[in-house]
């Protein structure tokens, strides 16, 4: 073991690999921190929204007379909560963008579900710092800053004809040492990992084990990118150029490529079109006889064919039949929001194969419950808090149960689903990506010259 | 200037010799192309999908029939920003935004519809538009270009030989840094022409402010690739060994523009929180009861503001009001509502303008930073500019509604008002929503405190490179 003291040491003999290290470390400890930080204010933001619906509902049970089905369809936002895993802190995607705990009433829908949370868009751009992105950005770039010119350093000092001929196997040599450039980085990635689920009190559950695989997979796939560099024996220049040229490609121009096409395949904005003409149909409903909405909405729910509409025009029971007409009637257009959200979500999956950082950052966000796909589910599922609001209230406007202080504490309650599977499966990818590397590198490795 | 003349064709000639270069600097170009052409049909396509929107939404405004005008009130309107002429250059934050705002009675909604759907996953080093590539990748790519320029010099032993012809050091790096700065003209050159040529034959917004605007951001690039230039020829002159030139450069870089710009953004983020929709939708209700209830009839607020309505009547009753007076009051509840939201937004854009003036105490060191925030202000899409639209769209909301208001006032009579409906030819006196797009002095006055900063750091660096420690570190090295 006596070499493996020794070879730790000359790794971090160079101060800009100390300096590294140390940012590394660093970024990661504050990453972990605001990761912290921001999961608990949503966490509390979420508690407040709850805690006001609550405190807003006792407060009509309170009053006298209690409040008609129509006011309280009206003023009463029911709570909602996106359930984020503890490890999002550790794996933000969208939850520190999208809106997290978004209010809902009973009117229509479409006028509310695509409000956004108030962001700071500078923040946006200069992208967050999460200990994902020490993971899946830093890390390969560390690794490539300790083994990517053991080589060719070693050939440019003039020592690799002599160690050559001291060891059997020169090239064996070479390979050791980028192998515990490769274990160093694990080791390093995999305290932090432990020093995070100690911090933020994380279970060590399947999560855990697939991303202790995850991560170790993901350095053999970086570790064999540099063994196939060094493999061309070119010098030490060429060595780091080539590497910060592959690590910009799969992090950067891949991905905004990746982005950039996306755009362009997916340009209709079926969001927009659903406000513009949800409201267009609210609206004209006002002009239309009031008899007409209401013989609509009984179809629909045609439990309520015998209760007679009030002759007035703007009365509650009309108000919220055509409120849910016109959800229905551009219903076409939120369903294709959602199934163009999909395909958009699987085309980046399908894509993600070009880049291994990509797919392993889609990877992460999926088991935290904090990527797009989460937050789709999020959405369909105050769709259906929605309904439950809605079919509660009709309840009460259509027949003649008055609100009382029996069913008022009935309202419904949102109840929150976390999405989490734990995808063995999405390491895959990773697997045929760093078999096939394998199979370069056995390769090209006989190729590299001996001196 | 001969000395320099011959450093400079030699430095030239070394340079275009890399095959290796050569393919990098044209990949690069063709990169650039790729990101301008498809940036510009994203924009020629969003600002005619904005334009046609907003058209739909005035004609499906002035189509209404008779309504009663509180129920247009509540009917609403969409206010879009159309993308600036040079936001494809540029997307500045663009993508995280939204750009289409409802505005109706009571409520000041904010935009929505960003395209921000997975840029989170995708966009975490921004997107590949000419901006980012001239910020993030050519500086690497100066970097592969110069890193050795001095230190091989040394290595070869030429260094020795040019400094005992008696060649001055600062005629050497002023010879070698110029070639550097004729690469990075020819390499922004044709970006800054075909920026030019879109914009003045589509005839989308050309104008003296789109021409000062696009010269400006040719100078500030160039001050860009000046101070990358700078920095490279000092490290090359100050280290031993090649490789290490090239480790301590792609390490400034990383710093520089990978992680600096995120960390200060956190830590900006985390000292001066925003707060977030449903805290500010409760602040601003809160503070619209303390004021008053229009529907409590014991409401002091409301019982002043009938007291001074009779008054400036001089009328004892609301009955004899030669006006409707639900109107007056509505028309209340809104001023009340609309004061209560701008206060209440800029104490909002205080706390990101106090975020950005930490950032803002990095340019100096970081010209990375000052010059992403310059090149977005100078393209309009900046934050500041689409909290321009957001005020812009508050304001005009403002107007829509009170003209509304004045209509509901003259129009309709209190003792019919539910039953009774206002002439359709009234819609059409209402102005047409158009965002007036900021002046150059507006985009740069977030700058007017800072711009000595790039100053400073252009006499750090010069000072550094023809002072004589580096001189004698030069020599001593040599």
């Amino acid at each position: 073991m006596h070499w493996l003291k020794f070879e730790v040491k000359l790794l971090l003999s160079s101060v800009v690999t100390r300096m590294t290290l140390l940012l590394v470390i660093t970024c990661a400890l504050f990453a972990i921190k605001f990761g912290e930080n921001a999961l608990q204010q949503q966490q509390q933001a979420q508690a407040q929204s709850q805690s006001k619906f609550e405190q807003t509902l006792t407060q009509y049970q309170k009053q006298a007379p209690l409040p008609t089905a129509g006011h309280l369809g009206y003023y009463l936002f029911g709570a909602t909560q996106w359930q984020l895993s503890p490890w999002s802190a550790l794996f933000i995607g969208q939850s520190q963008t999208a809106y997290a705990d978004m209010p809902v009433r009973a009117l229509a829908l479409q006028g509310q579900i695509y409000t956004q949370e108030m962001l700071n868009p500078n923040q946006q751009k200069a992208g967050r710092l999460d200990l994902g992105f020490v993971f899946i950005y830093l890390m390969p770039l560390l690794l490539g800053a300790l083994a990517v010119t053991t080589l060719s350093d070693e050939r440019q000092a003039n020592r690799w004809r002599i160690l050559n001929s001291l060891v059997k196997a020169g090239t064996g040599l070479i390979w050791r040492r980028l192998i515990l450039c490769g274990l160093l980085v694990l080791g390093l990635s995999y305290s932090l990992l432990v020093l995070a689920v100690l911090w933020l009190n994380l279970n060590l559950n399947e999560i855990f084990w697939w991303l202790i695989c995850a991560l170790a997979l993901y350095i053999s796939f970086w570790s064999l990118v540099i063994a196939l560099i060094i493999c061309l024996g070119k010098n030490s220049v060429f060595n780091t150029f080539s590497f910060v040229s592959v690590w910009l490609t799969i992090t950067i121009l891949l991905p905004a490529s990746i982005q950039l096409y996306l755009n362009h395949q997916y340009q209709d904005h079926p969001a927009l079109a659903a406000t513009l003409e949800q409201r267009m149909i609210m609206n004209n409903g006002w002009d239309a006889p009031p008899q007409k909405a209401f013989q609509q909405f009984i179809q629909l729910y045609p439990q309520y064919q015998n209760f007679e509409l009030p002759e007035a025009s703007g009365s509650w029971p009309w108000y919220y039949a055509q409120q849910h007409l016109s959800d229905v009637q551009v219903n076409h257009q939120w369903q294709q929001y959602l199934q163009q959200s999909e395909s958009r979500f699987e085309t980046l999956k399908a894509l993600s194969w070009l880049s291994p950082s990509l797919q392993l950052q889609l990877n992460v966000n999926h088991l935290a419950g904090s990527d797009g796909e989460s937050y789709l589910h999020y959405l369909k599922s105050i769709d259906n808090y929605h309904q439950e609001i809605r079919e509660y209230l009709y309840q009460h406007l259509y027949t003649d149960n008055k609100m009382n202080q029996h069913s008022l504490p009935q309202f419904p309650r949102y109840h929150s689903q976390q999405v989490q599977s734990v995808n063995w499966s999405g390491l895959l990818k990773l697997v045929v990506l760093i078999l096939v590397l394998l199979i370069f590198f056995d390769w090209q490795r006989k190729k590299l010259p001996e001196y | 200037m001969k000395q320099i003349r011959a450093i400079f064709i030699h430095e030239w000639q070394q340079k275009r010799r890399s095959d290796l270069l050569t393919l990098l600097f044209i990949t690069m170009q063709i990169l650039l192309f790729i990101a301008l052409l498809t940036a510009w049909g994203q924009f020629t396509h969003t600002l005619n999908q904005q334009q046609s929107a907003q058209t739909i939404v005035e004609q499906q405004w002035q189509q209404q029939p008779e309504r009663h005008p509180h129920r247009v009130a509540h009917f609403g309107h969409f206010t879009f920003r159309p993308p600036s002429s040079l936001s494809f250059f540029d997307n500045g934050v663009n993508h995280f935004v939204g750009n289409a705002i409802y505005i109706e009675a009571h409520k000041q909604n904010s935009a929505n519809f960003a395209n921000i759907q997975d840029s989170d996953v995708l966009l975490r080093f921004s997107e590949l538009s000419v901006a980012n590539i001239l910020l993030l990748c050519w500086p690497l790519l100066l970097i592969a270009l110069a890193y050795n320029s001095m230190v091989t010099e040394r290595e070869t032993g030429t260094l020795r030989q040019l400094l005992s012809m008696n060649i001055p050091l600062t005629r050497l790096l002023i010879g070698k840094g110029l070639a550097y700065f004729v690469v990075s003209i020819l390499f922004i050159f044709p970006t800054f022409i075909c920026t030019f040529g879109l914009i003045a034959f589509s005839g989308l917004g050309f104008n003296v402010d789109t021409l000062l605007r696009i010269f400006t951001l040719f100078v500030l690039y160039l001050a860009y690739c000046s101070f990358w230039i700078g920095l490279i020829l000092v490290i090359s002159s100050v280290v031993k060994y090649s490789s290490q030139a090239l480790n301590i450069l792609i390490a400034i870089w990383f710093l520089l523009t990978i992680i600096s710009p995120r960390l200060l953004a956190d830590i900006a983020g985390e000292s001066y929180p925003q707060l977030s929709r449903n805290a500010f939708n409760q602040q601003i209700k809160q503070a619209i009861n303390q004021v008053g209830d229009s529907h409590n009839p014991d409401d002091p607020h409301f019982n002043d503001f009938k007291t001074k309505v009779l008054a400036q009547y001089g009328v004892n009753h609301i009955e004899e009001l030669p006006v409707n007076y639900k109107a007056l009051v509505i028309q209340e509840g809104e001023r009340i509502s609309s004061e209560i939201y701008t206060r209440l937004y800029q104490q909002q854009v205080e706390q990101l303008r106090k975020q950005q003036s930490m950032i803002a105490s990095w340019y100096w060191i970081n010209p990375y930073l000052l010059v992403r925030d310059i090149s977005m202000a100078l393209s309009a899409t900046d934050v500041w500019h689409f909290y321009d639209f957001e005020q812009q769209t508050e304001a005009h909301r403002f107007a829509r509604i009170s003209q509304l208001n004045k209509i509901h006032a003259e129009h309709i009579e209190r003792e019919h008002d539910s039953s009774s409906k206002a002439d359709s030819t009234h819609w059409q006196d209402f102005e047409r929503f158009e965002y007036q797009v900021p002046s150059l002095s507006f985009s740069l006055a977030p700058f007017k405190q800072v711009w000595f900063m790039p100053l400073l750091c252009f006499v750090l660096i010069g000072g550094v490179l023809f002072s004589k420690i580096l001189r004698r570190r030069i020599y001593a090295l040599a």
